[in-house]
C-alpha cells in the first residue's frame, strides 16, 4: 500500500483547518470591530 | 494583552517553527522500522492531541479561576482556548482515523482512546454551544466554567484508556513512567513539531482573544444603551 496519499492527505487537512480557522478569526475580529466603531459613531453623533 | 508587533513575531515563529518541523520530520527522521513513511502522521497527529490537552487544560484553569473571582478575562481565555482546543482535537482525530487506515485497515473503530477523545470533542463543542444558548453573558460564563471543568476531567481517562482498557490504539509512549519509547531520531521529530505547535495555539489564543476584546467592548457599549 502506498503510504503517501495518506501522509499527504492528513498533513494537507491539517494545514487547511489552520488556514480556514485563522480566516474565521480574522473576519469575525473584523466584523465586530466594525460593529464596535458604528456604536462609538452613533453615540457620538447623539451626544454631540 | 500583547501587542500588534509582538503578536506578528509569534505567528512568524509558529510559520517558522511548523517549517522545521515538517523538515525534521520528513527528512531527518528515518522511517518506521514496523510501519514505514506511514508513521510520519505522528509528528503531526501526537502533537495537535498533546496540544488539544494544553488548551483544555488552560480552560480547566481558568475556568476555576472566573468561578472563584469573577473576572471577564478569565472567562475570555477559556473561551477562546476551548474553541482552539476543539479545533486541534477534531484534526487530531481527522489525522489519526487516515493514520489508522493503513494501518489497522480501518478509518475508524470504537477503541477505548478513540471514544473518549470523541466524548472530550462533543463535550467542549457543547461548552462553546452553551454559550450560544444562554442569554445572559455572565450566567453562560458560569454555566460553561462548569462543564469545562468537568470536561477537563476526561483527560485523564483518555490518557490512561489504553492502560485500563484492551484497545487498538498503542499505549502512551510520550507521557509515561520512565524512558520514552520512540526513538531518539524520532524524539528531536516529535519535540520540535509539539514545540512549533505550542507556540502555533499561543498565536491563535492571542488571535482570538482580540476577537474576545472587540466582544467585551460591544458588550460594554450596548449595556449603556449605544444602539
Amino acid at each position: 500500500m502506498n503510504p503517501w496519499p495518506y501522509i499527504l492527505g492528513a498533513y494537507l487537512l491539517a494545514a487547511a483547518g489552520m488556514v480556514c480557522y485563522l480566516v474565521s478569526l480574522r473576519r469575525r475580529t473584523k466584523a465586530m470591530a466594525a460593529q464596535v466603531a458604528a456604536l462609538q459613531r452613533h453615540s457620538k453623533e447623539a451626544a454631540s | 494583552m500583547i501587542g500588534r508587533g509582538a503578536e506578528r513575531v509569534l505567528g512568524l515563529l509558529a510559520a517558522f517553527g511548523l517549517l522545521i518541523g515538517l523538515y525534521i520530520g520528513f527528512v531527518y527522521a528515518p522511517p518506521d522500522a514496523v510501519q514505514g513513511e506511514v508513521q510520519r502522521i505522528m509528528y503531526l497527529h501526537v502533537p495537535l492531541i498533546l496540544v488539544s490537552y494544553l488548551a483544555f487544560f488552560v480552560v480547566f484553569v481558568m475556568s476555576i479561576l472566573y468561578l472563584l473571582r469573577r473576572q471577564e478575562r478569565h472567562d475570555a481565555i477559556a473561551h477562546s482556548s476551548a474553541e482552539i482546543g476543539v479545533l486541534f482535537t477534531a484534526l487530531a482525530i481527522a489525522a489519526g482515523s487516515i493514520w489508522g487506515r493503513p494501518t489497522w485497515g480501518t478509518w475508524w473503530t470504537w477503541d477505548a482512546r478513540l471514544t473518549t477523545t470523541t466524548i472530550l470533542l462533543l463535550i467542549f463543542i457543547g461548552y462553546l454551544m452553551l454559550r450560544t444558548l444562554v442569554d445572559d453573558p455572565s450566567r453562560g460564563a458560569t454555566f460553561s466554567a462548569v462543564l469545562g471543568i468537568f470536561g477537563f476531567l476526561d483527560i485523564p481517562i483518555i490518557h490512561m484508556s489504553v492502560v485500563w482498557w484492551r484497545t487498538l490504539h498503542q499505549p502512551p509512549s510520550v507521557l509515561r513512567p520512565g524512558p520514552s519509547t520512540v526513538a531518539p531520531d524520532m524524539q528531536v521529530a516529535l519535540y520540535t513539531n509539539l514545540a512549533a505547535f505550542v507556540v502555533l495555539y499561543g498565536y491563535f489564543l492571542v488571535k482570538r482573544l482580540r476577537l474576545e476584546e472587540a466582544r467585551c467592548e460591544l458588550n460594554r457599549l450596548r449595556m449603556e444603551g449605544v444602539e
